[in-house]
């Protein structure tokens, strides 16, 4: 299954909120990473590297 | 000319050999560069053809497929740049239902409506999706 990432700069908008909740309930792998929140930075650049499809917010 | 094929979305984006690059554009153009920002970078990425790429505007961001773009930031982006992305062979994706479409004229850009989610699923499908 595609590994969907979504990369927040904060709390999520409207859109990204429906955007992200709607691939959930399709059934998508999904994960959401705030990156204000990121203390380990490496380890975002592998979720990153790893991830099928990245979306930047 | 302005089109819309809601009867015939397409049903297969980006290959497996070129990713798929999606610009999700919903700032206003009349208050904001990244519209127009966005238009010349979806541009200068597709003319390349290391990627697919597609455009969806949302909400006033609509307004850069109008006949008249004069009152908007930038303009020259959309008038120089949105006839290349129509010479891709497909359309630019727009937001379902948007008032803004209504204003549009004769639009400069084929365009294809979908609704939020349909979207959810091309945004899943793309490589890379990028917001301005």
């Amino acid at each position: 299954m595609k590994h969907v990432l979504h990369l927040l700069s904060g709390p999520p908008d409207e859109l990204a909120a429906k955007i992200i909740e709607s691939q959930r309930e399709e059934g998508i792998d999904v994960e959401v990473i705030r990156l204000d929140e990121i203390q380990d930075w490496q380890a975002v650049v592998e979720r990153v590297m790893q991830a099928g499809s990245v979306a930047t917010w | 000319m302005s089109q819309t094929t809601e009867s015939a979305p397409e049903s297969r984006i980006g290959t497996a050999s070129r990713p798929l690059v999606l610009l999700l554009v919903t700032s206003d153009p009349r208050e904001s560069h990244r519209p127009a920002e966005a238009i010349r970078v979806a541009a200068g990425i597709g003319t390349w053809k290391k990627a697919d790429v597609r455009v969806y505007l949302r909400g006033p961001a609509i307004r850069a497929l109008g006949e008249w773009v004069d009152d908007l930031l930038e303009e020259d982006n959309f008038t120089r740049y949105l006839p290349i992305i129509g010479e891709w062979g497909h359309p630019v994706w727009v937001e379902a239902g948007a008032v803004a479409a209504a204003d549009l004229g004769e639009a400069t850009t084929p365009y294809e409506a979908i609704d939020d989610h349909e979207l959810s699923r091309r945004c899943a499908q793309a490589s890379s999706v990028l917001r301005f």
